[in-house]
């Protein structure tokens, strides 16, 4: 796959590392920034980097991630964007429901989710890594009522 | 304070006992639907009027219930103007340092976070993996946490709405 990639500061820390794993696991990766640390830097200017890429190529085969503090401010700004439907991970869930697909399943499975936007805070390397390659293993299998609900969401204007 | 509130058939239950809940608190809460539990209900049909009536009532602030949270929070930011945040657990940072240097050992900081840096204006909850119990909690804590208006924050926010 080609995998757009962007964080902030408050991701940087972390985005050497996914990058690495994702060239390793053999997608094309294409990083949008931040190239340097600098904490004043703005979530929103890489988020729509990765956004409008997306938003541009929808394809099956191209994905973004997004990394910053909480995932939150980066899922509503990239969400924005047409074609685009991003999801926040901060963490595993705990079901209350049983037999409920977790977080990560759910994402694609439901939403066919191309934007996953990780919140760093609450994440270690290796729980964001199992993360990003479980959500980059699981196809959308195109249930009709899942698809007519996607449909509904791209109806609304931006 | 008016609240916006709507949920699909994930949500229905939980969203009718959240909105006797908020009104005992003396929040004037308006309801979008569903109105009655459909299982082939869809969420867009109740989200995206809680999300344009947010937009518009800049005082107001929605909440939305769903089965994971995430399609409904999606649904809701294609809109101008609405920031939604999506809680579906409670997670300790792993630094457990805050915004300000100290430790933090709060598991719902992720909510007080969506308000302060974000200023958030619809919570979108999960009926899938949280109890009634967390959802008033995360409710409550959102509707009370205020957003300080760091211009660091504004401008991050600018830059999309």
């Amino acid at each position: 796959m080609t995998i757009y990639v962007g964080s902030d500061h408050a991701g940087y820390g972390l985005k050497d590392a996914l990058v690495d794993f994702l060239k390793r696991q053999g997608h094309e990766v294409i990083d949008k920034g931040a190239f340097n640390y600098n904490e004043a830097d703005d979530y929103t200017d890489f988020t729509v980097l990765v956004a409008q890429a997306i938003s541009k190529d929808p394809r099956k085969t191209t994905r973004g991630i997004i990394l910053g503090a909480t995932g939150q401010g980066e899922t509503i700004a990239a969400n924005r964007f047409p074609n685009v439907r991003a999801v926040t991970y901060y963490g595993k869930a705990e079901f209350v429901v049983n037999d409920e697909s977790d977080i990560i399943s759910r994402s694609r499975n439901h939403y066919d989710a191309n934007v996953l936007a990780l919140g760093v805070r609450y994440l270690t390397e290796d729980s964001m890594l199992n993360a990003v390659k479980d959500w980059l293993s699981i196809s959308f299998d195109g249930e009709e009522k899942f698809i007519r609900r996607i449909t509904k969401i791209d109806a609304i204007k931006t | 304070m008016r609240i916006y509130i709507g949920g699909d058939h994930a949500g229905y239950e939980l969203k009718e006992k959240l909105k006797v809940y908020l009104s005992e608190f003396g929040y004037e809460v308006e309801d979008k639907g569903a109105f009655k539990y459909d299982r082939d209900d869809d969420y867009p049909d109740f989200v995206n009027p809680v999300a344009k009536s947010v937009a518009k009532d800049k005082e107001s602030f929605g909440i939305v219930l769903g089965g994971s949270g995430q399609g409904e929070a999606m649904c809701a930011n294609r809109v101008a103007g609405v920031r939604a945040a999506v809680f579906y657990g409670e997670a300790l940072p792993q630094n457990a340092v805050d915004i300000n240097g100290t430790k933090s050992i709060d598991p719902f900081e992720i909510i007080k976070l969506s308000r302060m840096h974000n200023n958030a204006n619809i919570l979108s909850l999960s009926t899938r993996f949280l109890s009634f119990d967390q959802i008033k909690f995360a409710t409550e804590l959102f509707l009370t946490t205020p957003f300080p208006g760091d211009e660091r924050h504004i401008r991050r926010i600018n830059k999309f709405s």
